[in-house]
């Protein structure tokens, strides 16, 4: 297995001095190609800090963090959107959609980011939309969407670029339990497909449904083993 | 680049989306870009009108003097002659000597303002012969009694606008002789009124030199002062070539004894001051377009504030910090484009308004029009940028935990 993310002895600390707070405490992680990871950890175990230090959303105060073999974790603030843009495909708790654009709109903004021509982005965002069933939303703004619809628009911004990881950030946390299952069995279909998947959660029961379950516990990894549980 | 097309479709978006905000923000834009058109077409407009209007009253001539403190030398009927045969598009050449009398009429006394040239001397006042004719070369080569006045002065000292024929004492340094009138010359224009508002009244009457010469003891074989009379564009040409061919036949080379001044000398200097004033009105229409930049640019840091979350968002998916200033810059440049063409539009129309109301002739310049879009364009561009940079900075991280 090839490895896409590699994490070496990372700390991230806020407030450096005599309240500081060690939010990542010599981290090390290595995620292969095509895994399906969770990483569950209470409010305030680092699980936020984590995340974005894998979404390349924040730097980390020492350590290294390599993306495909690429060391990412100190490069200027446009080498990381570059990065962001090619590597990760994010799927936020609160959807994080724009609320002037319509779901279409959204979905290509990425692709607008990476200077895809207007046809190719067309086609590329409407197959997005079609895969995660809202082929009928495709002029409608977030605010005319229920939550499960708003969070599919998101998946589907997520992918449409085809990036090689999928981050989720309690991608369930804010919809109803309906929604919460559909909004699943989209992220284990895009695991099918190759994609590799990283959800970060608080919720075990969630946390059950990937393959490998990684805890996070006052900044430190506490355990990281393969789920006994896992059902293709 | 096709980035840039959707960065601007994204601005319009968002501009139309705020609606009422968006036309609060472009008002000061609105009023600063319409004062601007209207104050260049206003000072447009006041140039042009003083101009035409005192050539209204003046006539187009220029006149050359020998300053007699470095000369001994004075001009002749020859070099009147010599100046009309060379000059072949100039109008004419005339003496010009003047005094100041009294006119008896049947109807009473008045003061006079006398002046006495050759028949081209109908071209020192641009008013034309509206009744008789003026002095022909004939009456003036054979002194005879004969004036001109303006249609006014013969309704006010006759009591009466046909006053050809009629006949007026003129006494200058106690002589006294009889002249006919021969022709009468069209009214004053308004800025003559203005000008003579207040004055006491005193007649214009213009004889021929020569009888001027004879009846009142006026030396009028040589002359220090001669007239030349000739269209605006040509003027100031013929004024200094007339004064180098001068200059050489009285040998007054490297004296600067003679000086020649022209209208078009005088309208330059006029105009001058006119610009001064525009310049004037201009800054401070420039002023009040500076605080409406100063209003585009509080509005789009208002707007940076409320969509932190969306700067977020967009960085999150790969926005560059180029992008997100271009897309802050491209709202603030439109939004003041905006303002800037709604502003010409209004600018327009007032100065329509105003320069009819005060009688000025409507001038709106194309290169004030083109020069208001660019600054308006400009200042949203210049006022954009820091509200822009500080969208642009901001760390995904920070934007996205709102």
């Amino acid at each position: 297995m090839k490895k896409l993310v590699e994490i070496k002895d990372v700390c991230k600390i806020y407030n450096p001095g005599e309240n500081e707070v060690r939010a990542l405490d010599h981290v090390s992680l290595i995620i292969g190609e095509g895994e399906f990871v969770a990483i569950i950890g209470q409010s305030g175990s680092g699980k936020s800090t984590l995340m974005n230090m894998l979404g390349c959303l924040d730097t980390p105060t020492s350590g290294k963090y390599f993306l495909h073999g690429q060391d990412v974790s100190h490069m200027t603030d446009d080498e990381q959107s570059d990065v962001r843009n090619r590597e990760i495909g994010f799927i936020f708790q609160g959807f994080n959609l724009i609320p002037s654009l319509t779901a279409l709109e959204n979905v290509e903004l990425p692709l607008i980011y990476r200077g895809v021509g207007k046809k190719e982005r067309e086609n590329l965002s409407k197959a997005a939309l079609n895969s995660v069933g809202l082929s009928k939303r495709m002029t409608h703004k977030p605010n005319e969407m229920s939550g499960g619809q708003q969070q599919r628009v998101a998946i589907a911004r997520a992918i449409a670029q085809a990036p090689p990881i999928l981050l989720a950030d309690e991608p369930t946390g804010n919809l109803d339990s309906g929604s919460s299952k559909e909004i699943i069995s989209i992220i284990k279909r895009l695991y099918n497909e190759g994609r590799t998947v990283i959800i970060i959660t608080h919720d075990p029961g969630i946390a059950k449904q990937a393959k490998r379950i990684i805890t996070i516990s006052d900044g430190k990894i506490v355990s990281d083993m393969m789920n006994p549980d896992y059902v293709d | 680049m096709g980035k840039l097309g959707e960065y601007i479709k994204s601005a319009i978006k968002q501009i139309i989306g705020n609606g009422y905000r968006t036309l609060m923000t472009m008002l000061g834009i609105v009023i600063g870009i319409a004062a601007v058109i209207a104050v260049v077409a206003l000072g447009n407009g006041m140039t042009e009108f003083v101009q035409s209007q005192l050539n209204g009253i003046a006539g187009n001539y220029g006149i050359i003097n020998i300053d007699t403190s470095k000369t001994s030398e004075l001009f002749t009927q020859d070099d009147i002659e010599l100046l009309e045969t060379t000059l072949t598009d100039i109008k004419g050449v005339s003496p010009e000597i003047s005094g100041y009398g009294k006119v008896t009429t049947r109807k009473g006394t008045y003061e006079a303002n006398v002046s006495g040239g050759s028949e081209s001397f109908l071209h020192q006042m641009s008013n034309g012969i509206v009744k008789g004719q003026y002095f022909t070369k004939q009456q003036v080569d054979s002194n005879q009694r004969v004036c001109v006045m303006l249609i006014d002065d013969a309704r006010k000292i006759f009591g009466t606008e046909d006053a050809i024929g009629l006949e007026l004492d003129i006494t200058l340094y106690g002589k006294t002789a009889t002249y006919t009138v021969v022709g009468l010359r069209e009214s004053m224009n308004r800025m003559y009124e203005f000008l003579m508002e207040g004055q006491d009244y005193y007649a214009n009457i213009e004889i021929p030199y020569t009888s001027m010469g004879a009846d009142f003891d006026y030396y009028v074989e040589k002359f220090y002062s001669l007239m030349l009379f000739a269209d605006q564009s040509i003027l100031s040409d013929r004024v200094n070539e007339a004064k180098d061919l001068l200059t050489n036949i009285h040998g007054l080379r490297g004296t600067k004894a003679l000086n020649g001044y022209s209208m078009a000398d005088f309208s330059e200097e006029l105009d001058s001051v006119l610009g001064y004033a525009t310049s004037f009105l201009l800054l401070v229409s420039v002023i009040s377009l500076v605080v409406g930049g100063i209003g585009v640019m509080n509005i789009m840091l208002v707007s940076v504030t409320e969509r932190t979350r969306e700067i977020g968002i967009r960085k999150s998916i790969g926005a560059k910090t180029g992008a997100i200033m271009t897309q802050f810059l491209a709202e603030a440049a439109i939004l003041t484009l905006l303002g800037g063409i709604v502003g010409i539009i209004v600018g327009i129309i007032m100065a329509y308004i105003i320069c009819t109301l005060i009688g000025f002739k409507v001038i709106v310049s194309p290169t004030s029009i083109l020069g208001a879009a660019l600054f308006s364009i400009l200042i949203g561009l210049f006022f954009g940028l820091y509200p822009a940079r500080k969208a642009a900075k901001m760390k995904p991280i920070d934007a996205l935990r709102l």
